[in-house]
């Protein structure tokens, strides 16, 4: 490994742009140890300009560690950190954080308490517009108007976090990093401030990381998602790559409830407990198949035994077996089934993915 | 009517009359002759002692402020290496008491002494005045503030420092725009303190003569009894105040945004150099040159010898009665002060309200009262009140009660501490098993309460070893510790005995100062600030009663 010089001085800081997309960001094995620990081990990720890639992963993945050394906040032990085509992080090069032009929300809302919300919002700006339209406007995109004046302590939790959002967006960076922003607030404010960084992310039209151990949030703010696990990138890929098309396994069990099912494959056909599947991906001999609970349809009478009904409201999941592997299946709203009912199952989805064992 | 709830507060009432006496004394006996209040209050004998006195309080409070909060954000904030060993050394001139520092610098600067001899520096400069004052008071107490802001950054989220990076701001205009407001009332906190420690400073501007009002309040006291009481009352309204300022600043809650982890450090860069030249100087000059002195001097006359046998450098078996003596004192008054507070702590804690609020802050008033007009209101009104009252004089008890008084907010505050921290269930639980109310307390209360207890009495402990005004005015004749043979040899001239009986002092001082000051606020530096609380979690034992905030 690389031992970096700390902290060059020679690196200059990055240009602003005119360009009104926003960058490209490129990260090129990136490694990085934390008290002995391998937290990052090469990572290497494309992120287009004007896209949103949401980086998944359980907590202590690593993926808040790679955030930071996007940000500058952390120095990586070895690996490139490319912004458009400027390396800001690299075995030459480390430039320093502010001088990145990177914008960041972390998971507090992280606003000065002694400056009003106008001051934290044009605290990055140049000195002659730090009150004035520009901090309005970026008020105004977070629709905080007119809170200007007021201190951040008499804001809601959801506001504060919007201020910090303005103060982010305020400077126009034309890359923003996002570190678990909503994980401090209720689950109703998350769903509606997911909504809406989405909109601000495309109307602000930079590029964007944003981090989440929530699938359904990476889903929904994501252009991509990239799945991290154990310091490495599991899956880069749209939302319904990952989910449909899982590259592993561990991908699969992750994203969303999987049954996995021993089969028979034949090409781009296997033999499974609940009939015949379709195979994205040819394959061959003994293999597992992901089927994802609400592939497979349930009508009476058949060889398989209900053993337990888990009864979720708008919908619920049939645990049964078939032919002595278990097997679970979602259906809308209440299953017309009962405990110990004979069912047949059925297999009525998308070309499926299977894994040798 | 429980007349047990009654019992219990008319004892803890009762208990906490002593503490109250020295100023009612003041009051009172100014108040009866308010001629002379009036005359020595109006004349110059007051206006130039009090300008001194607060000139020299503001001048090292800011001095102080400056340094401590530049070490602080060093050694919490920087990429500088061993920042932990850097922060034990930053808190060790707290060690040194302030006649023991005067005692060093003068001691340095003498015809003979370290600068002359070692350093051949034949031009021997005036040490003594402002310009002696300032420098020790500064360099010994730069570290109340070096604590105190060093807890808070310890619970600022390092998230606002980060945020402020990440908007394109430099690392020093993050520490101006971020670090310091949030920091600021830490610093006030500090300077206020060390505020308060310079103008009750007696041994220092004594030893340095820099007339002050302590000074003016010791030299007037045989001689012009009048004007001394009256000053005694304008200096300890001084006190009384900063302390109650103090206090309610620091009711003002911080708020804490929460984040765990460790905060970024700031590249020093080309300023690494001059940041451990201004550590190193800061340690050098405040801890490590006047233990050199001290030890420079001690070697020295153990070396040669003496003429006098009744000089301890002739014999050096005389330290033992000083040294048990100050043991002697200090653990009774240690143990005394905890038996007196532990009701009035009961009392505050357990039944909230206006009196227990009350009792408390008279006990804190008695801490806020310098100790030489503490010791000098006893001796007047000992001197003055004929029978049994009047026989106190000069005897161990009197010196004892004046001890607790002005040491016992600081067994209160961990006596408090220590009450809140045993749980109300598990005293209705010893209750329903039938446990009577004494056997409940020895069972079940002291056990619990006894670590807080032992750091309480440890606090009294070592302030009361290091002492000097109360001891020098009130003990019995022939009763000499540790801090009044340094006094007395260093008012001789005599250097090698003062610095070997220095030295011993400073060794006890170390130890206790290891265990009950240094190793806690460690400790809790160690610790990650537990998500959501507030500040007071990690703040060191020091704001829960200003240890060793005595005057010398």
């Amino acid at each position: 490994m690389e031992s970096f010089p700390p902290h060059v001085e020679m690196c200059p800081a990055v240009p602003t742009r005119s360009d009104p997309r926003g960058s490209t960001l490129t990260v090129h094995g990136l490694e990085r140890q934390l008290g002995g620990n391998p937290v990052l081990r090469g990572i290497d990720l494309d992120v287009p300009a004007g896209t949103v890639l949401a980086l998944l992963g359980p907590s202590g993945c690593g993926k808040t560690t790679l955030l930071r050394c996007i940000a500058g906040l952390d120095e990586p032990d070895a690996g490139l950190v490319v912004v458009d085509d400027f390396t800001v992080s690299g075995p030459e090069c480390f430039v320093a954080p502010e001088k990145r032009r990177i914008g960041m929300v972390f998971q507090e809302p992280a606003l000065f308490p002694n400056r009003t919300v106008g001051g934290n919002v044009g605290y990055g700006l140049p000195r002659s517009e730090r009150s004035g339209p520009r901090v309005e406007r970026a008020l105004a995109l977070v629709g905080l108007t007119g809170t200007a004046e007021r201190m951040p302590a008499t804001l809601s939790g959801g506001q504060q976090q919007r201020v910090a959002l303005a103060r982010a967006l305020a400077a126009e960076p034309s890359l923003i990093l996002l570190d678990e922003p909503f994980s401090a607030l209720d689950a109703p404010l998350r769903a509606d401030l997911r909504g809406e960084v989405r909109r601000l992310l495309a109307a602000a039209g930079a590029t964007a990381v944003f981090v989440t151990h929530d699938q359904e949030e990476a889903f929904l703010v994501g252009d991509q998602v990239a799945l991290m696990l154990d310091g490495r990138i599991a899956q880069v890929g749209t939302p319904d790559d990952l989910y449909e098309r899982p590259a592993s396994r561990e991908v699969a069990t992750f994203v969303g409830d999987a049954n996995l099912l021993p089969a028979e494959a034949d090409g781009d056909v296997a033999l499974t407990p609940v009939g015949r599947v379709r195979l994205a991906r040819p394959a061959h001999g003994r293999v597992e198949v992901v089927i994802r609970p609400e592939c497979i349809a349930a009508c009476v009478g058949g060889d398989s035994i209900v053993e337990r009904i888990e009864y979720y409201g708008h919908d619920a999941v049939i645990v049964t077996s078939s032919r002595g592997c278990p097997v679970r299946c979602r259906v809308m709203g209440r299953p017309p089934f009962d405990t110990g009912d004979r069912i047949g199952l059925e297999y009525v989805g998308e070309p499926s993915v299977a894994f040798t064992p | 009517m429980n007349w047990r709830a009654v019992g219990a507060t008319a004892l803890a009432v009762a208990l906490t009359v002593p503490f109250a006496l020295p100023f009612a004394y003041l009051l009172i006996r100014n108040a009866r002759d308010l001629g002379g209040l009036w005359s020595a209050l109006s004349d110059d004998r007051l206006v130039g002692p009090l300008m001194r006195s607060l000139v020299l309080g503001v001048s090292v409070a800011l001095a102080a402020a400056v340094l401590g909060t530049l070490a602080a954000w060093l050694v919490a904030r920087t990429d500088l290496r061993a920042r932990r060993a850097w922060a034990l050394l930053l808190c060790l001139p707290l060690v040194i008491p302030s006649f023991v520092g005067a005692v060093a610098l003068i001691a340095a600067f003498a015809p003979g002494g370290l600068v002359e001899q070692v350093l051949g520096i034949g031009f021997l400069p005036e040490v003594s005045g402002f310009t002696g004052a300032f420098v020790v008071l500064t360099l010994l107490t730069y570290p109340y503030v070096f604590l105190l802001v060093m807890a808070r950054l310890r619970t600022l989220s390092p998230a606002l420092e980060e945020s402020a990076r990440m908007l394109g701001r430099r690392p020093m205009q993050v520490f101006t725009t971020v670090v310091l407001p949030q920091a600021r009332a830490a610093v006030a906190a500090g300077a206020l303190l060390v505020f308060l420690y310079v103008i009750s400073d007696f041994g220092a501007v004594q030893l340095l003569r820099y007339d002050t009002l302590t000074r003016a309040i010791y030299s007037d006291r045989l001689l012009d009894p009048t004007t001394s009481i009256a000053l005694s009352l304008v200096l300890g309204v001084i006190a009384v105040g900063v302390v109650a300022l103090e206090r309610r600043s620091s009711r003002v809650g911080l708020r804490d945004q929460r984040r765990v982890g460790a905060s970024l450090e700031v590249p020093l860069g080309a300023w690494r150099v001059p940041a451990y030249l201004f550590l190193v100087l800061l340690i050098g000059l405040a801890l490590v040159a006047p233990i050199a002195v001290l030890a420079f001097w001690a070697i020295r006359g153990l070396a040669n010898g003496s003429v006098d046998s009744a000089s301890v450098v002739a014999d050096p078996g005389l330290i033992v009665q000083p040294l048990l003596s100050t043991a002697g004192i200090s653990v009774v008054t240690a143990l005394v002060a905890i038996l007196i507070v532990l009701p009035i702590a009961y009392r505050s804690v357990r039944r909230p309200g206006r009196l227990g609020e009350a009792l408390a802050g008279t006990v804190v008033g008695g801490f806020a009262l310098p100790g030489l007009v503490t010791a000098l209101a006893f001796v007047f009104f000992t001197l003055s009140t004929p029978g049994p009252l009047g026989a106190l004089y000069q005897t161990l008890p009197l010196l004892v009660l004046a001890y607790v008084v002005h040491h016992g907010a600081l067994a209160l505050g961990a006596a408090q501490s220590a009450v809140a921290g045993i749980p109300a269930r598990l005293d209705d639980a010893a209750r329903i098993m039938g446990r009577h109310r004494i056997r409940r307390f020895a069972g079940v209360d002291v056990p619990l309460m006894l670590p807080g207890l032992a750091a309480g009495a440890g606090l009294v402990l070592l302030s009361t070893a290091k002492e000097l005004p109360a001891t020098l005015l009130l003990a019995p004749p022939g009763f000499s510790t540790l801090a009044i043979e340094v006094w007395q040899a260093a008012e001789l001239a005599a250097y090698e005995e003062a610095a070997i009986f220095a030295l011993v002092l400073v060794a006890i001082s170390a130890v206790l100062t290891w265990f009950l000051v240094v190793r806690p606020a460690l400790r809790s530096w160690s610790q990650t600030p537990v998500t959501g609380t507030s500040s007071t979690g990690a703040d060191p034992p020091i704001t829960s009663g200003h240890p060793e905030v005595s005057a010398s």
